[in-house]
């Protein structure tokens, strides 16, 4: 983000505040005199709807900013967890676990399972990793072939260089076993 | 000079968007934390997926005497409300299953499971039972703790105005 762009963003987020703690009073005002006829309500209408849209716009860049500082790209590693198929695995959680430390444990609903099988991807976690060799391991469990409760393990070596690192656990169908697979690879 | 003006922006944002800066996470007008949880029949369940219906979220174990009394009342209360979009949810603290499982064929409420009491944490739980209303957009409205005779007929009033808005 350039420094043009922080200052519109502070600007307007002071304008805004500044315009928020001043609206009780001008509503005060308002009731003290006489209630303001149709034009003038369509304006403060049109008015507030422009205030909102600035406060979700603002939201927005404050949202990618929090992110940029708290997980910096030189640090940053994120998990994405993706599905293929899914005819021989009926997904319940996945356990992540880096440098065997669990940093996070998902269970995943009915609706989030059918957005994964319809081509979605979760990301399971978003966090920072000092540049080295790091271990990381996913713990799926499910149901696998004829309803069998399911669990089975991925584990990567992953090398954090300076630059994000974005790690995928895919599953998918091994047609040929009728078994499912679990895959734990990097993006280019 | 950039973590300055990243601050001032980010402060400017709270006052924008009411933000209080509350010691507990879980109070009146901040987002309910989200997670999710097995039912008794084993399937997942996430919070934030009832996001358009009143959801009541009570936290009860065995060991507590007036939380049996507070299921009831609650149960007449998700009959009640039922058809406007309110979702009673009873999340079991125990860590046996057991008494989830008894609740769940029992009363006609949707009983979750907590066993390794993490929610309970995140919603800082420190007497029981503790009730906590979320609204339609997923911000916490009510918190009661403990439970006391005609808390029934405050929970329907309060129930009441949310479904009014």
């Amino acid at each position: 983000m350039s420094m043009q762009r922080f200052g519109v963003c502070l600007v307007s987020g002071l304008m805004l505040a500044a315009g928020v703690l001043c609206l009780p009073v001008a509503g005060a005002n308002e009731v003290a005199t006489a209630a303001p006829p149709p034009a003038a309500a369509g304006s403060i209408d049109s008015e507030v709807q422009v205030l909102k849209d600035e406060v979700l716009d603002l939201n927005r860049e404050l949202f990618l900013l929090e992110e940029e500082l708290l997980f910096p790209a030189n640090t940053q590693v994120a998990v994405f967890v993706s599905m293929d198929v899914g005819d021989f695995f009926d997904l319940d959680s996945v356990q992540l676990r880096i440098d065997d430390k669990p940093v996070s444990n998902y269970l995943y609903t009915e609706r989030e399972v059918a957005a994964l099988l319809r081509g979605g991807v979760h990301r399971i976690y978003l966090g920072n990793l000092k540049t080295g060799e790091h271990e990381l391991t996913a713990v799926f469990t499910g149901q696998g072939p004829h309803t069998r409760d399911y669990r089975r393990g991925a584990t990567l070596q992953v090398e954090k260089g300076i630059g994000a690192k974005f790690v995928e656990l895919r599953i998918s169908d091994r047609e040929s076993k009728q078994q499912p697979e679990f895959l734990v690879k990097e993006w280019e | 000079m950039r973590k300055l003006l990243t601050l001032a922006t980010l402060l400017a944002a709270m006052l924008v968007q009411g933000i209080a800066v509350a010691a507990s996470s879980v109070a009146p007008g901040l987002p309910a934390p989200d997670f999710a949880l097995k039912n008794a029949a084993g399937h997942n369940l996430r919070l934030s997926e009832w996001r358009g219906d009143v959801v009541v979220l009570n936290f009860w174990a065995r060991s507590c005497g007036v939380c049996a009394d507070q299921l009831k009342d609650l149960e007449q209360l998700q009959k009640r409300y039922v058809e406007q979009g309110v979702r009673v949810v009873a999340v079991n603290i125990d860590r046996e299953a057991r008494p989830a499982s008894e609740a769940a064929g029992r009363l006609q409420l949707l009983v979750l499971h907590d066993s390794e009491q993490s929610v309970a944490r995140e919603y800082e739980l420190s007497s029981l039972p503790l009730t906590v209303f979320v609204d339609a957009h997923g911000k916490v409205r009510y918190v009661h703790e403990k439970y006391r005779g005609g808390d029934a007929a405050l929970f329907s009033e309060e129930l009441a105005a949310l479904l009014q808005e």
